[in-house]
């Protein structure tokens, strides 16, 4: 028996192939995305561990000092007077290779020192590191750099760094290939001290220590340095990237859920169309359990079919969203991020394990209904139907409650998982209103239709609501994937906005002059340029990177008068008093900054000078749409004091009255001839070039998007097509009566399109709810952001469009089988 | 032929092979018959004899394998399929063994979607459907959908359907098979006397014996052939 049941459904699974592929389709493209995300974000992680192991190697612990780095003589002090043998000191840095117009990294060890400490030393047989020590400017290079250089060792590169440039000889190749070995040039520290111009420090000494020696070493280290723990750094960078990585993988379990809306779709046509067959084996015994097992079997099937092909389809979609990934974390973190594709097996098992139990769960449900149903009502098409008028009322009230339970969840934690959580919960709640409100208001459209085009715009009409029961959750994923759009949509709209009005607002200066990695403007620059009688004023910065146990921190020393001031747009902290108190020793710190470190103003904030901890007092808290990890601002004068001579990094220049940006740049320019390096740009130019970084960065959310549309669209097509089969008799009928095969096709296209606008409509305040908390919850916790919200009417009228349109063109496979399908067989199978 | 001898419904040699699987069977082999205007024909046969499928091919819902189908003496299946249709929207009505009804119109809309097909405007439908529910006696049904009536009643609505737009062909395959004794009776009787009243050519199929009192020709299907017997 229990054979016989199977096999009639495999054969029901098999007589309607190319509705159950569309519903695999819909699965896989679901599963592909969430393989894709999954790989790109482990390849992102590997890529980041990678370096870690490549730059810090096997160290538990790193010292570190302030912004002039580790004077060198401790290295000696703690390998001879500390004992402490496992210890390597590092010169790190940027450097420019002029051949390619692009910085990249170098590495300064000590060869002798280094011993097992650090992954990546030389390929065997293409040279020896000892050679790095004993031969000044030496250098092993990656294997890209190599390629991309055209060079073989024995050849020599010219690097720029340190305001000069320099000729280094290849004496060979560093061995392995991971991602973290890309742009990467190794040297002996004293060269890289040369080429960084840092002579006499390091930028840090890796350690290996036992907890009691590090704790031995910390007490006694002299003013200034500091003993950090290692796998911290990793762990900082991981949460950095955390937020950025959270927000891509529930994008792809948007994808996963319109997905699952899709087999609970299919499922529940599943067992409609083979009521009377379930209802026939009810009755002559099969017990409710084996017609359940039967119906979760072929879910399961489903499930694992559509995760093998969302496989397939993800491994390729993950390598073109690696490079996505790596383009925003560049972006957003300014980390390289030269990223490979590595297919992690547990994330290749997770979709597996994903699409086939999500398949299942989808698929309780109706095969509980379908197993609780007497047989008597099994037979029943009014039966049927009222049940699926319940279902409306049901899926309301549990969307009530999930909605409630979501606004419970965001506003009981301010965790960023409990977040998404809490916004997956209301946004699936309010989704699950989509098929009633559809009802009601097509309903309402019935009459309209009928004083349009009479008894058939009814049929139309009522032929619509009627289809709620196998259309709805088709309609609602459309809905939900259409909501995406829009909420997406409004989300990056109002980012871009407050980006954009941010910009306007904070570069005041007429030109700014930016340079390279590793490079550094001359003061005597600055005088030259105060002197220029185009020029009114020049407000110089000095951007450093403070290593702590929390990871880098960003200081920013300004050197502003009163106009450059005004660019910051305070969100906390009355701008006079805010200025007197930055000038005063006092610093500004950005939103984000703010935020995660939950500081006010009047706080202060401990940070770790040149003379040892120290408290600056917060005096004001400014929008800063430039970085998500935070900045600490401070007067040129105060970084000066407190963490030493730092290299000036940008000036912005402020024309005087009456000369336009085109004079002021001609005028420039000549001074500029001499100093290489030194991006010269109008504040105009800027302006745009942030903006496309921006677009750069919202790329591959736009992606995901993208997908999650397909997905639904995949779905609608699959219920459409559905219900064409399931109303072959209903066709036949007014075919019989005397409907041409045009009106049949114009009936279909009718119905899809009202569903589509329904969808449409029902998306608009499910996107705007999702954008709404995507702004005030989702990207305040995870980038500390606040933003204006703003609504633009287009996106609105492209969400409606999008799914009218989805409908339609999903409905044009099935209107044609209605347009070809002759009646008479139709007729005899019900007959 | 003047037009007045011509046959309303002709066929020629008509015949209807299906093919599944790669086995074919001849449901109709060469049948040639002639129906007059205002004639009562019934098919009778066995289940699977091709009943159906001849209402069908006399319907222009299917195709058939060879022969012809002459409706007033023009070959039904040199139309096209937009013909056909605009042919059975006129002149043709159709009864169904499993009624048929559309089950999100109402029983007065169900009526009135042929008259409304055929370009009629909506008073007149609107007029026309509760007269023809008073001939059928279901005055008072209109706003109710075909879910809330019996089977009995359900019939009812769908020969009232059918007659509506007073077509000069109807059709009906087996139009008691759902019904009781009784009630069956009651539809037949309405049928006859509707198409009667009003000269419409009646073919129905079924393999109830007593439909033969009531009609003018029997005709029996057995093996794909038909044999004319005595009523």
């Amino acid at each position: 028996m229990t054979s016989l049941i199977l096999r009639a459904g495999w054969r029901q699974l098999t007589r309607y192939r190319g509705q159950w592929s569309l519903t695999v389709l819909a699965i896989a493209i679901g599963v592909a995305v969430v393989v894709a995300v999954d790989l790109a974000n482990q390849s992102a992680l590997r890529a980041f561990d990678a370096a870690h192991r490549v730059l810090a190697g096997e160290a538990t612990h790193q010292l570190v000092a302030g912004p002039e780095g580790v004077p060198e003589a401790i290295y000696p002090w703690l390998r001879i007077e500390r004992g402490i043998r496992r210890a390597a000191p590092v010169v790190e840095g940027r450097v420019l290779l002029p051949a390619l117009g692009r910085a990249v990294s170098v590495l300064g060890v000590d060869s002798f020192a280094e011993g097992d400490l650090r992954a990546g030393g030389p390929a065997p047989g293409s040279g020896d590191i000892g050679r790095l020590m004993a031969e000044p400017a030496t250098a092993l290079l990656s294997e890209d750099l190599l390629q991309a250089l055209r060079l073989t060792p024995g050849a020599s590169v010219a690097v720029r760094g340190g305001g000069r440039t320099s000729e280094l000889a290849v004496i060979g190749r560093l061995a392995g290939d991971q991602p973290a070995l890309t742009d990467l040039l190794v040297v002996d520290v004293a060269t890289a001290q040369e080429l960084l111009g840092r002579d006499g420090y390091l930028s840090r000494i890796d350690l290996v220590l036992q907890p009691d020696e590090a704790a031995a070493l910390r007490s006694a280290l002299p003013p200034g340095l500091r003993l950090l723990d290692a796998a911290g750094q990793v762990e900082s960078l991981h949460e950095l990237t955390a937020a950025f990585r959270l927000n891509l993988t529930a994008l792809s379990l948007l994808a996963l859920l319109v997905g699952l809306f899709l087999i609970y779709n299919t499922l529940s046509f599943a067992v409609v169309r083979r009521r009377q067959m379930v209802g026939t084996l009810r009755a002559i015994g099969v017990t409710q359990r084996e017609v359940m097992r039967d119906l979760l079997l072929e879910a399961a099937l489903l499930g694992l079919i559509g995760a093998l092909c969302g496989i397939l389809l993800g491994v390729p979609l993950a390598q073109g969203l690696v490079r996505l990934v790596g383009r925003t974390v560049e972006a957003l973190y300014a980390e390289q991020a030269v990223l490979g594709l590595v297919l992690a097996p547990a994330s290749l098992i997770k979709a597996l394990l994903l699409g086939v139990l999500g398949a299942v769960l989808a698929a309780w449900l109706p095969a509980r209904e379908s197993a609780l149903l007497p047989p008597r009502l099994m037979l029943s098409r009014a039966a049927l139907e009222s049940g699926s008028r319940r279902w409306l009322l049901r899926a309301a009230a549990m969307g009530l409650m999930l909605v409630v339970a979501g606004g419970g969840l965001l506003a009981a934690s301010d965790g960023l998982l409990t977040g998404f959580a809490g916004l997956f919960a209301v946004v699936l709640g309010a989704a699950l209103w989509v098929p009633l409100l559809s009802a009601a208001a097509m309903q309402l459209a019935v009459g309209p239709l009928g004083v349009l085009a009479g008894t058939a715009g009814r049929l139309a009409g009522r032929g619509a609501v009627a289809s709620l029961s196998r259309t709805g959750v088709a309609v609602t994923a459309l809905a939900v994937a259409v909501a995406a759009v829009v909420g997406v949509g409004i989300m990056i709209q109002s980012f871009r906005i407050s980006v954009s009005g941010w910009l306007e607002h904070t570069l005041r200066a007429d030109v700014y002059l930016s340079v390279a990695t590793g490079e550094a403007l001359a003061p005597t620059l600055i005088e030259r340029l105060r002197r220029l009688p185009q020029v009114a004023e020049v407000s110089v910065s000095r951007r450093l990177e403070l290593p702590t146990e929390t990871g880098s921190l960003q200081l920013w020393g300004l050197e502003l008068g009163p106009e450059a001031w005004a660019g910051f747009q305070l969100l906390a902290g009355e701008s006079e008093a805010a200025y007197a108190g930055f000038r005063n020793g006092g610093v500004i710190v950005s939103e984000p900054f703010a935020y995660r470190r939950r500081l006010s103003v009047g706080d202060s904030l401990q940070l770790p000078t040149r003379a040892g901890p120290r408290a600056f007092p917060i005096v004001a808290i400014y929008r800063d749409y430039g970085s998500d990890r935070g900045v600490v601002t401070l007067h040129a004068d105060t970084l000066q004091r407190w963490f030493g001579d730092s290299p000036i990094t940008g000036l912005g220049v402020y024309a005087a009255p009456a000369v336009p940006v085109q004079t002021l740049v001609a005028a420039l320019q000549p001074l500029l001839a001499n100093t290489p390096g030194v991006r010269l740009q109008s504040q105009q130019a800027l302006k745009v070039r942030s903006l496309e970084i921006f677009d750069q960065t919202f790329a591959i959310t736009n992606v995901l998007r993208l997908l999650a549309g397909l997905v639904a669209f995949a779905g609608i097509l699959a219920a459409l097509t559905a219900l064409q089969l399931e109303r072959a008799r209903e066709g036949a009928v007014l075919r019989a009566i005397g409907f041409t095969p045009a009106q049949s096709a114009r009936l279909v296209v009718v119905q899809s399109g009202l569903l589509g606008l329904m969808a449409g409509l029902c998306a608009l305040p499910l996107g705007i709810l999702l954008s709404g908390l995507l702004v005030q919850v989702i990207l305040r916790r995870a980038f500390g952001w606040s933003m204006n919200f703003q609504i633009p009417a287009a996106t609105l009228v492209e969400g409606v469009v999008l799914a009218s349109a989805a409908a339609l063109i999903a409905a044009a496979y099935p209107a044609w089988r209605s347009y070809r399908a002759a009646p008479a067989p139709a007729l005899r199978e019900e007959a | 032929m003047e037009a007045s001898k011509q046959p309303h419904i002709a066929l020629r040699g008509l015949s209807k092979q299906y093919t599944s699987r790669g086995r074919s069977s001849r449901v109709l082999d060469n049948v040639s018959i002639d129906i007059r205007h205002g004639e009562f024909v019934v098919l009778l046969g066995r289940s699977g004899s091709g009943k159906s499928t001849l209402l069908n091919l006399i319907g222009g819902l299917d195709t058939p394998s060879g022969g012809t189908v002459q409706v007033d003496g023009r070959d039904l299946f040199a139309l096209s399929e937009r013909e056909r249709s605009l042919w059975r929207r006129q002149a043709v009505g159709v009864v169904f063994q499993a009624y048929n009804l559309i089950p999100t119109l109402t029983v007065a809309e169900n009526l009135r979607l042929p008259l409304e097909l055929r370009g009629d405007n909506r008073r007149t439908a609107v007029a026309a459907a509760e007269t023809q529910l008073a001939a059928v006696g279901l005055a008072g049904f209109g706003t109710a959908f075909p879910e809330e009536l019996s089977g009995g009643e359900q019939q009812r609505v769908a020969v009232a359907r059918a007659l509506i737009h007073r077509p000069s062909l109807v059709l009906a395959d087996e139009p008691t098979g759902n019904l009781d004794l009784e009630t069956a009776r009651q539809v037949l009787a309405l049928l006859d006397d509707l198409c009667r009243h009003n000269r419409m050519t009646l073919v129905m199929a079924t393999h109830a014996r007593e439909v033969m009192g009531l009609a003018d020709r029997v005709l029996s299907i057995h093996a794909g052939r038909i044999e004319e017997t005595d009523p």
